[in-house]
């Protein structure tokens, strides 16, 4: 046990001494003030400024009284939600006219205009433009021109003007309610807040995982590992970089704690919308030790630089792969997408990371799945002291997938 | 004592090392001598523990290898390499640490060997910092810094100048006064001037193994150098069945007197011819190295 903590001091200590990792914990911290701030910066966004739009009402029927109606949207601060142009058809050629409107969309001066015109089956309504907009907008537009529409049609009718406005106004919003009185802004911010863990995770797996394949290159390359392991056993050493990997990310992470309870208690940073930050760090670690432990095994059978990053390369598919499906995760906690990536050991830390934040799943089901993790931490253990013992004297020329077959049934 | 009995490698199905024994004993530098290949390397990692022999013992003081036995052997492998990046205190503290030495006891013993290898001014250095022979010198301190029983040196010679070479076979010499020394090398000047017992391997098996004059004696080749008045040629040693002229300059040669012994040999031609000078030369490392190689290994 002595050895193997030696082993694992001087690991951490080498590796906190670098200048690339006293670099890191400036960029990673900036990162996550970065991350942390994006939700907030994200929710302020909403409070914008109002958007100018076009009317084109080739009808010459409902402009008017369209317009009415956009102006009865506001901002949060009071200020109307649009400001609408209307380019008025002064017997101008259509297509002379839509030219025109479009040069004040491509030169920016309107994000988009209304059009409004005939055809066989009615009135049609369309909205022109070449930006990607808040689709809450675009929806606003369109409630507005169905609104006096249907107001058109009582009338025609024959409705009373008093009664007309009674059905015409008689809309009740839906108003989201969130259990716990969180508000939408908390739930915004804590879907955002999930993928800080993440990129915690990839991040700091990366980047402490490259760093030790390289360095066990280097190791084996010029012999170093002879001499350690003539003063100890291949499971000593073993283990001995596998706690010094963990103290090191340990090491970091307690770093990036105190740097989070400093920025939470000057209100810099809210992490309050974190949620089952318990479960969270527990998924961490765990994932964190699985892939170390990957690492070591994998990184005893590389013997060049390059075979290390593309190793490095490889598993991180494996971590970043959750991220393209976060959305869905996120939106269906309990799918059987995410349900099947929490049961996978690979990405079981970082899917529990993205679920936790979305749901609270059962005890039952956050057993299951630290034990899925424990017991696979076990099996790579396992194999990657078998690789490790044989694999770490290997140099030179790479192994073939049938050596490294006989290295694991060398008892 | 340290007792190897017949070790044998497997690599797959590759005999790397057939059947092979040695024994050293304290106050004895042992020489594995052989040629690139032979499976010197591969000897002496399975002596330190790091490789597991297909089958064969190894015994050290009458007793099984165990755990503790890492911190009795010191070992300098052929290829060198430390930690470039880290200071030289720190890795001669983590060396002697993996190896047992205490805090107090390490710091001790690295200001004794760096004063004593003039290198006390490095201490703090980096050790990329340091001239190769420097960096040789401190991989050489981490083989020794905790007093070990065995000492292994893979070519502890390679990359010193001739003046760090002496030094190093002084150390070596007394370091082997109350300690087992296994040493491997090309070079046999140095194995000669060092050595007590030998073991040479070839394609992993056994060519030679004993006491080194014995050997040397062994494998004379009877040969002298000659110088007489006249000039040397074949006609001078007519009378002689075996003697052979191995190589000649004028009035002086080398001569090879195969069975016949010198002194019968100097009396029956000092009867007809003035000889000036008659001196044997002796056997040496290199010679016998090749020769047994030649006709006993790659045979």
């Amino acid at each position: 046990m002595k050895k193997i903590l030696t082993i694992a001091k001087w690991e951490l200590m080498e590796r906190i001494k670098r200048k690339s990792f006293i670099i890191s914990m400036i960029v990673m911290p900036l990162l996550v003030i970065g991350f942390s701030l994006l939700p907030s910066m994200l929710i302020s966004d909403i409070k914008d400024s109002p958007l100018p739009i076009g009317i084109i009402d080739f009808t010459n029927k409902y402009s008017k009284e369209v317009i009415k109606e956009i102006s009865y949207n506001i901002l949060r601060d009071g200020q109307p939600a649009f400001l609408v142009l209307n380019f008025a058809n002064k017997n101008k050629d259509k297509s002379d006219l839509l030219n025109t409107v479009d040069a004040q969309v491509l030169s920016n001066g309107i994000a988009g205009y209304i059009i409004i015109d005939k055809n066989d089956d009615g009135i049609n309504l369309a909205f022109r433009t070449n930006k990607i907009l808040d689709v809450e907008k675009v929806l606003l537009i369109e409630k507005a021109f169905n609104k006096v529409i249907l107001r058109n049609n009582l009338q025609i009718s024959g409705l009373a003007p008093k009664d007309v406005s009674i059905i015409s106004n008689n809309h009740i919003p839906l108003n989201r309610v969130f259990i716990d009185g969180a508000s939408e802004e908390d739930i915004f911010k804590s879907f955002i807040t999930s993928y800080l863990f993440i990129i915690l995770l990839i991040t700091m797996t990366l980047f402490s995982g490259g760093m030790f394949v390289r360095s066990l290159v280097v190791e084996k390359s010029n012999r170093i590992i002879e001499i350690i392991l003539s003063s100890c056993t291949s499971k000593e050493l073993l283990l001995g970089k596998v706690f010094g990997l963990s103290f090191f990310g340990l090491f970091q992470f307690i770093i990036w704690t105190i740097l989070g309870l400093v920025l939470y208690k000057t209100n810099t940073v809210d992490f309050s919308t974190i949620q089952n930050l318990q479960y969270q760090i527990l998924f961490f670690v765990l994932g964190y030790i699985l892939y170390s432990s990957i690492f070591i095994g994998l990184g005893s059978v590389v013997t060049v630089d390059h075979e290390a990053q593309q190793l490095t390369g490889y598993l991180s598919i494996f971590l970043i792969f959750p991220i393209l499906f976060a959305f869905q995760i996120i939106s269906s906690p309990n799918s059987f997408l995410a349900l099947a990536m929490s049961y996978f050991p690979l990405t079981a830390a970082p899917v529990m990371l993205l679920r936790l934040n979305a749901t609270t799943p059962s005890v039952m089901e956050i057993i299951t799945v630290v034990l899925i993790l424990v017991f696979s931490l076990y099996v790579v253990i396992f194999i990657s002291s078998k690789l490790f013992r044989i694999g770490i004297l290997n140099t030179g020329k790479r192994p073939t997938m049938k050596e490294i077959v006989s290295w694991l049934k060398v008892k | 004592m340290l007792e190897v009995k017949n070790i044998s490698k497997y690599f797959n199905s590759n005999l790397v090392l057939d059947n092979i024994s040695l024994n050293v004993s304290k106050g004895k530098i042992f020489g594995l001598l052989g040629p690139n290949g032979a499976g010197k390397t591969t000897m002496l990692r399975i002596i330190l523990n790091i490789l597991i022999p297909s089958s064969g013992t190894i015994k050290f003081n009458n007793s099984e290898i165990t755990e503790s036995f890492f911190n009795q052997t010191g070992y300098l492998p052929e290829e060198r390499g430390l930690y470039p990046k880290s200071s030289v205190k720190n890795i001669l503290h983590y060396m002697g640490k993996l190896k047992g030495v205490g805090r107090q006891d390490g710091i001790k013993k690295t200001k004794y060997w760096l004063d004593r290898l003039e290198l006390t001014n490095y201490r703090n250095h980096s050790l990329e910092e340091l001239s190769k022979g420097n960096q040789q010198k401190i991989q050489f301190i981490v083989a020794i810094l905790h007093n070990p029983n065995l000492l292994i040196l893979d070519e502890p010679f390679s990359g010193f100048d001739p003046v760090n070479q002496n030094i190093f076979r002084d150390i070596i010499t007394e370091l082997s006064e109350d300690r087992l020394i296994i040493l491997s090398t090309h070079l046999m000047d140095l194995a000669e001037s060092l050595c007590d017992e030998i073991l040479l391997l070839d394609k992993g098996k056994e060519v030679e193994s004993g006491n080194l004059k014995e050997i040397l004696s062994q494998n004379d080749s009877n040969t002298y150098n000659i110088t007489c008045s006249q000039i040397i040629t074949s006609e001078l040693f007519s009378d002689f069945d075996n003697v052979e002229i191995i190589s000649s300059n004028a009035e002086q040669a080398v001569i090879s007197l195969g069975k016949i012994k010198p002194e019968e040999f100097t009396k029956t031609f000092s009867q007809k011819n003035s000889m000036k000078e008659f001196s044997k030369i002796k056997p040496s490392l290199h010679q016998t190295f090749l020769s047994l190689v030649n006709s006993k290994g790659r045979v």
